[in-house]
């Protein structure tokens, strides 16, 4: 969507067309109902964030001040959101052993990942994805599925670029311990 | 980083389509928001002018009163029915309280249709 497009779209909002969020919602609401399904894993709670995710974005829409993308506004709503419910649940898996993690080997890891024929790999991968915790599911899916950068996936959840690479970093590893046991 | 196709191939495989109809619900809902909205603030803007109109009334009465020494004398009429204009006030009042009735059961009715 063009920047200039939807600042114009936000000034015509804020002046009483409310009709036009629907250019917004049909824009970003299979995004964002993408990103919250990684992270809460229910369809039906996924829906219901998605819907608080769109109240917040249409009651504080005079709070964007155009510092960074739209797409980057909402997304960072939408994490928040997530998170928030998910904390709420406290349902969020054991932490992971780091010292296992040290001693895998980078090639190794990039082999497992890129092995796109097998299928056993990739079930297994598909079963490890979705027991990593809410914020390593975000960080994955707006890397790989997002294809967003690091910098603008930083703004999102609020971590520093080097903290992003470093989560990215310590979650292959971690795909590639669960898969292999 | 590496391209990790293997990942990427498992988190783009995953379905993640809304429901039917989401966009226009949310529409709705949104709509609903903006109306009670109106409404709030146009009931605090009622509130407010009667609150302001009557911290001036009675700060101009109490002006009245008390500097300008005007005193503002309210006497209520007396009234003296005869017995035929009695009934005849007795049924006015009838017809009013069947008009009041009438409307509230109008109101009610209205609301509970725009309700389905």
């Amino acid at each position: 969507m063009e920047p200039i497009k939807e600042t114009e779209y936000i000034r015509q909002i804020l002046d009483g067309n409310t009709a036009l969020f629907s250019y917004f919602l049909n824009g970003y609401s299979r995004q964002v109902y993408a990103l919250i399904v990684k992270i809460v894993r229910s369809p039906e709670d996924a829906e219901e964030l998605t819907q608080d995710v769109f109240m917040k974005v249409f009651n504080k829409l005079d709070s964007f001040k155009g510092d960074c993308r739209f797409s980057t506004w909402i997304y960072r709503i939408a994490y928040n959101t997530a998170i928030s419910a998910i904390r709420k649940k406290k349902n969020e898996m054991p932490a992971f052993d780091d010292s296992v993690l040290k001693n895998i080997p980078d090639s190794d890891v990039d082999d497992l990942l890129n092995n796109v024929d097998n299928e056993s790999v990739l079930n297994k991968l598909e079963q490890s994805v979705n027991m990593l915790t809410s914020e390593e599911k975000a960080i994955i899916t707006l890397y790989y599925q997002k294809e967003l950068p690091v910098k603008e996936i930083a703004e999102i959840t609020g971590l520093t670029e080097a903290n992003v690479k470093i989560k990215l970093h310590r979650v292959r590893k971690k795909l590639y311990v669960m898969v292999n046991n | 980083m590496q391209p990790d196709k293997a990942l990427k191939k498992v988190l783009m495989s995953q379905p993640e389509s809304l429901p039917y109809g989401f966009e226009s619900r949310m529409m709705a809902q949104i709509s609903m928001a903006v109306a009670k909205k109106k409404r709030r603030n146009a009931w605090l803007t009622i509130s407010l002018l009667s609150a302001v109109s009557v911290l001036l009334a009675g700060g101009g009465y109490f002006l009245l009163d008390k500097f300008f020494e005007f005193k503002l004398k309210l006497s209520w009429p007396t009234l003296s029915l005869s017995p035929e204009s009695s009934n005849m006030l007795t049924f006015c009042l009838f017809i009013a309280g069947l008009v009041l009735i009438l409307l509230m059961a109008d109101l009610w009715l209205r609301k509970i249709k725009e309700q389905e």
